[in-house]
């Protein structure tokens, strides 16, 4: 995984702009405990989105161990969900991967 | 001889099915241990805490899952909770119903200079909220009290209790060790700020679970950890984290034991508090009748089942309550707790210090009949010291 765009804490995100290209993008959310990245992901679960739980990318933090994927299409959607759920995050990052 | 087993006021037993099967899964299938490594096993472990977080959030309309910290019982909870608010200085107000868990970390900490005072209850165990109300003062830092008495089972009115702390802007804590998934407990309307419950009672968990829900009134950074530790979170910190539940939660979690408490959790709410309560006010009521039907017998507390939960305490005149427990146990197979049950003062309030009681706890899964035969067996008990006090 690389290719990290964006990184903004207190759960503000930022999109960044480019050229079409070949590769995944993705929305990975940052939490501060894994509990609250599992409230996350039975939230997002709940709210029929597409996720998955991966180890956090050592390049981003190491706050918690654990974090939250989903793909960049879906991340407005997730960032609503979560907040309709009242689960707060650290922060999200795009990231993009070599397919 | 089957055995009858009344001491669920100390732990519950038999439990349901599924909580020995989510132990088991536990053990055998999952086995990561919560918050520690982001591989899947580690990660469904976490699943299955927060889902019992989850679990007793609903039970007792925690608005976030986070703020329940899971302990190893109630003791501890109860102790996270007096050691982290109190400083030497702070005044904290109790009542004499309470269990050495509450009572003996307020001695300790009178002895380091809080200041306390222990509001009298009724020899039935009855606390009137006036007495409470006259002895809160302006530097009133706390008042915990339990729900309901290990010993008598007489529920305190901790709604009451609770509307007059929050109008003084005073935490309540509440020691809910007997009635967490027997009673309702809400903890929004019932204004309880710290609220301690055990899982290996009424809520039929495991030993080793319980935990400490903290209000929404309560700021984290006020209550000081009793405990601090790896977290799995902030690793490169040396400072423990100031969020929940991480700030109280150090070192390994107990899965298994979380797992199952997950699972009598959620028996508890598929099987409803009322339908729960209406089973053991059922049981009780036929419990306290049959006892005070036997004349040497002298039943403690209310004598009103839906005053109290499913504990009942009495004597049999001229015999100590440990031969009587001994004797239920070698001749009629019914399990059950005699003595002071860990709460001196509780005692000394109904009149039974130091001589203490014979104690029947019941649970959801006791039956009729079970009842029945102890009532009988304390008969032909009492019957027999009745005859030999007339030779």
């Amino acid at each position: 995984m690389n290719g990290i765009r964006a990184r903004l804490r207190s759960g503000r995100r930022k999109a960044t702009t480019g050229a079409a290209s070949p590769r995944v993008e993705y929305a990975v959310f940052l939490f501060e405990s894994t509990q609250g990245a599992i409230k996350a992901e039975r939230a997002l679960l709940r709210a029929g989105l597409s996720i998955k739980l991966i180890p956090t990318p050592r390049q981003l933090s190491s706050d918690c161990g654990t974090a939250l994927r989903c793909d960049w299409s879906d991340v407005d959607r997730a960032t609503e969900a979560l907040r309709l759920a009242r689960v707060s995050f650290a922060s999200v990052h795009q990231i993009k991967d070599q397919l | 001889m089957r055995k009858i087993y009344l001491d669920n006021a100390a732990t519950s037993w038999p439990k349901p099915g599924q909580v020995t099967d989510a132990v088991l899964h536990f053990m055998r299938d999952v086995g990561g241990s919560a918050g520690r490594s982001g591989h899947s096993l580690a990660v469904e472990a976490g699943r299955i805490v927060y889902d019992t977080r989850e679990a007793l959030a609903t039970l007792f309309n925690v608005p976030d899952p986070l703020s329940i910290i899971l302990t190893s019982n109630a003791t501890a909870a109860i102790n996270q909770a007096l050691f982290g608010l109190l400083q030497p200085g702070d005044h904290v107000v109790t009542t004499s119903m309470e269990h050495n868990a509450v009572m003996r970390p307020l001695r300790y900490l009178e002895s380091k200079g809080v200041l306390l005072t222990v509001v009298p209850c009724s020899p039935d165990g009855r606390l009137d909220v006036t007495d409470l109300e006259a002895a809160l003062r302006p530097d009133t830092r706390l008042v915990v009290l339990n729900h309901a008495s290990n010993v008598v089972g007489t529920v305190l009115p901790v709604a009451d209790v609770g509307r007059l702390t929050a109008s003084r802007g005073i935490p309540l804590l509440v020691d809910a060790a007997q009635t967490a998934g027997a009673r309702t407990i809400d903890v929004q309307e019932m204004h309880i700020d710290l609220l301690a419950f055990t899982g290996h009672k009424a809520l039929l968990g495991p030993q080793g679970t319980g935990g400490l829900v903290i209000g929404t009134r309560i700021d984290p950074a006020r209550l000081v950890p009793l405990i601090r530790g790896g977290t799995g979170s902030r690793s490169e910190f040396e400072e423990q984290p100031e969020f929940l539940p991480d700030r109280y939660e150090s070192g390994t979690a107990n899965g298994p034991g979380i797992a199952g408490l997950g699972a009598g959790v959620k028996y508890v709410l598929e099987r409803g508090i009322a339908d729960i309560r209406e089973h053991e006010s059922r049981l009780t009521e036929q419990l306290i009748q049959g006892l005070q039907g036997i004349s040497a017998v002298r039943v403690y507390g209310s004598g009103d089942a839906s005053q109290q939960t499913a504990t009942v305490s009495f004597n049999i005149h001229g015999l100590e309550s440990s031969e009587v427990a001994q004797r239920l146990d070698d001749e009629f197979g019914v399990l059950c707790r005699p003595g002071l049950h860990c709460a001196p003062s509780a005692h000394r309030t109904i009149g039974t210090f130091p001589r203490g009681t014979v104690r029947f706890g019941l649970s959801v899964l006791n039956t009729a009949e079970e009842v029945e035969a102890a009532i009988r067996a304390v008969k032909h008990i009492a019957r027999g010291a009745r005859q030999q006090e007339g030779h």
